[in-house]
């Protein structure tokens, strides 16, 4: 385990510690500062006009005005984000000849695809905590209860995992991050969408099984402010199966 | 200290290597030799656990590479064919991330990496980050990582490859200042080179190993020898059997228009033979020496014998 952390140290600053990932996350602050600030203007002019509905519900309206529309924003950040953060930690390491030194060395291949999971999980969660900075600065400046908020947040934290897991399992199977990123993306587009358009043409058990499956149902529980055990036994599975499809493929390449 | 049967691999339908056995002694330099597309690298990976053999065993230790994979890594040092250097890394830093990953205990890794600077002269540059490095320099941090862990086993596949000749003489002396240390297998498609850092040699083509001696018996049994041309004008069977009746330590051959004799090195034989030759009176025109294959012809003798083309 130290090993993994040392391996997912490394891989972190070197996704972190790079002019592209600054350049993104300045690109970010300012789509999610535009986004953020535009819909709370909004709310506020709208709350002004009718003050005595507003009161009533006044803590889930921003959160639906405001927030939920900001963490959406960032949900779709992540689905194209992170399989760029994640496309170099395997792929990279293939084209470099480099994944042999961690072959060669006293390290077990569950501890190289581990470690180079929290490397690209740590990127995420810098991601995260930016965006977390503009809902942060609101809840400081006015006085909501922060449920829904909390529990959006678990789901994002979930979501990046997988998001994580996918990338690096599509960064092992191709020399090319380039191949790394158009797959994990399309992948990651996939698990979103699943079920949408089959959700009216599929049969009553159909529905419900893709219910189950799709990303975006169970993100749309937490954004309401639920914590569902399943959502999250089935995204943290989601996200271990990807991590050892990964860990299978980096242990094959030993036997081209 | 290494031992590997019956090892092959292939690589789909492709025979990299086939039934290879041999075995690397403790504290033994060794020099694996084979031009392009022998093997040597092949094996060299299936040893540090890199590829899966397709069949066969590599023991390190008298531990089975296979069943223990973890023990016997940690035992060995590598250097592939290109050094796997981070790109985004200062040397230092870069060492330390390889003790790490080599299971280094966390109070001895500055010290090994000080070590491994220090044995590869790297100590000045120590702070500059990798690819701002010439490319001699990348070997030598290419070496310093197989070191850092300080293994007792140090496998280098072609350390000397690509540099240019003031730099081949440092690393071959750094190889030199191995003996003794640690026990080394290095490949090379260059015989001087194992000349002047080995104590064996494995000579290896198109994946099997055709010759494998020390270096001395490989210049005394081989490259010992040496051949004479002879041409006389009349009575060449004459000559030919008086030669064969002389005693001394020699084959005779005859062709068409010339005797080939092949007999150890030394002036006296040959004195006797051109001696021998005169009494005869039968004609010498020619007696043409070539003395002392070195290392190189053996090689070429050696690997085109198998391969026709
Ligand atoms: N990944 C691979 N896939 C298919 N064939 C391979 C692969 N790697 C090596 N080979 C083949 O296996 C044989 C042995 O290759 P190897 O790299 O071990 O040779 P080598 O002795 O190291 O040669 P060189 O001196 O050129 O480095 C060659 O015929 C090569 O074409
Ligand atoms: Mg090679």
């Amino acid at each position: 385990m130290k090993l993994a952390l040392a391996i997912g140290r490394k891989e972190f600053l070197g996704i972190v510690k790079t002019p592209m990932f600054f350049s993104l996350m300045s690109v970010c602050s300012l789509m999610w500062s535009y986004n953020f600030i535009r819909s709370l203007l909004l709310f506020a002019g709208r709350s002004m006009n009718n003050m005595t509905e507003a009161v009533s519900g006044y803590e889930y309206n921003i959160h639906y005005a405001v927030f939920a529309g900001h963490l959406d924003f960032v949900n779709f950040i992540l689905v194209v984000l992170i399989p760029a953060l994640t496309m170099k930690l395997v792929a990279e390491e293939k084209k470099k000849e480099t994944l042999g030194l961690l072959l060669t060395s006293p390290v077990t291949s569950a501890e190289i695809t581990v470690g180079k999971f929290i490397g690209g999980y740590f990127s995420g969660l810098v991601v995260l905590l930016i965006s977390l900075m503009f809902p942060g600065l609101a809840l400081f400046l006015g006085d909501f209860p922060i449920g829904p908020l909390a529990s959006s947040y678990i789901g994002l934290l979930l979501v990046t995992g997988l998001y994580t897991a996918v990338g690096l399992f599509f960064s092992s199977l191709t020399e090319s991050p380039i191949v790394a990123v158009i797959l994990g993306v399309c992948a990651n587009i996939v698990f979103w969408n699943l079920g949408k358009e089959l959700q009216q043409m599929s049969s009553e058990w159909m529905v419900k099984v893709f219910e189950q499956i799709s990303l975006g149902v169970h993100f749309t529980h937490f954004l309401k402010g639920g914590v569902a055990l399943s959502s999250i036994v089935y995204l943290l599975s989601l996200t271990a199966l990807f991590v050892y499809f990964a860990e299978r493929v980096i242990e094959s390449s030993r036997w081209r | 200290m290494i031992t590997v049967k019956n090892l092959s691999k292939n690589y789909g339908e492709r025979v990299a290597i086939e039934n290879l056995n041999f075995e690397v002694k403790k504290g033994e330099v060794v020099g694996f030799l084979g031009p392009n597309g022998a093997g040597k690298s092949t094996t060299m990976k299936i040893v540090t656990g890199m590829l899966a053999a397709s069949s066969g065993q590599v023991l390190v230790d008298g531990l089975d590479t296979f069943d223990h994979p973890l023990e016997t890594k940690k035992k060995i040092g590598f250097l592939p064919e290109f050094p796997p250097l981070y790109e985004d890394m200062v040397v230092e830093d870069y060492l330390v991330y390889v003790a790490k990953l080599a299971r280094v205990p966390e109070k001895n890794i500055a010290e090994n990496v000080y070590m491994a600077l220090e044995a590869t002269s790297l100590l000045a540059v120590r702070g500059r980050y990798i690819p701002h490095l010439s490319k001699g320099f990348r070997q030598r941090v290419g070496i310093s990582q197989a070191l850092v862990s300080q293994p007792d086993i140090l496998i280098l596949d072609e350390p000397t490859v690509g540099l240019d000749p003031k730099q081949v003489s440092q690393i071959r002396e750094l190889l030199l200042s191995f003996k003794g240390k640690y026990t080394v297998v290095l490949s090379t498609h260059i015989l001087s080179e194992v000349q002047a850092t080995c104590d064996r040699a494995i000579i290896i083509d198109q994946g099997r190993i055709i010759a494998e001696d020390s270096i001395e018996n490989l210049q005394k049994n081989i490259m010992g020898k040496q051949q004479v041309f002879i041409k006389v004008l009349r009575n060449q069977d004459q000559v030919v059997a008086d030669l064969k009746k002389m005693d001394l330590n020699m084959s005779v051959n005859k062709t068409a228009d010339q005797i080939i004799v092949e007999l150890p090195s030394g002036k006296e034989d040959l004195e006797q033979i051109s001696s021998k030759i005169v009494q005869l009176n039968a004609g010498l025109v020619e007696f043409h020496v070539r003395s002392q294959m070195d290392l190189e012809q053996v090689f070429l003798q050696l690997t085109s014998k198998e391969n026709p083309s």
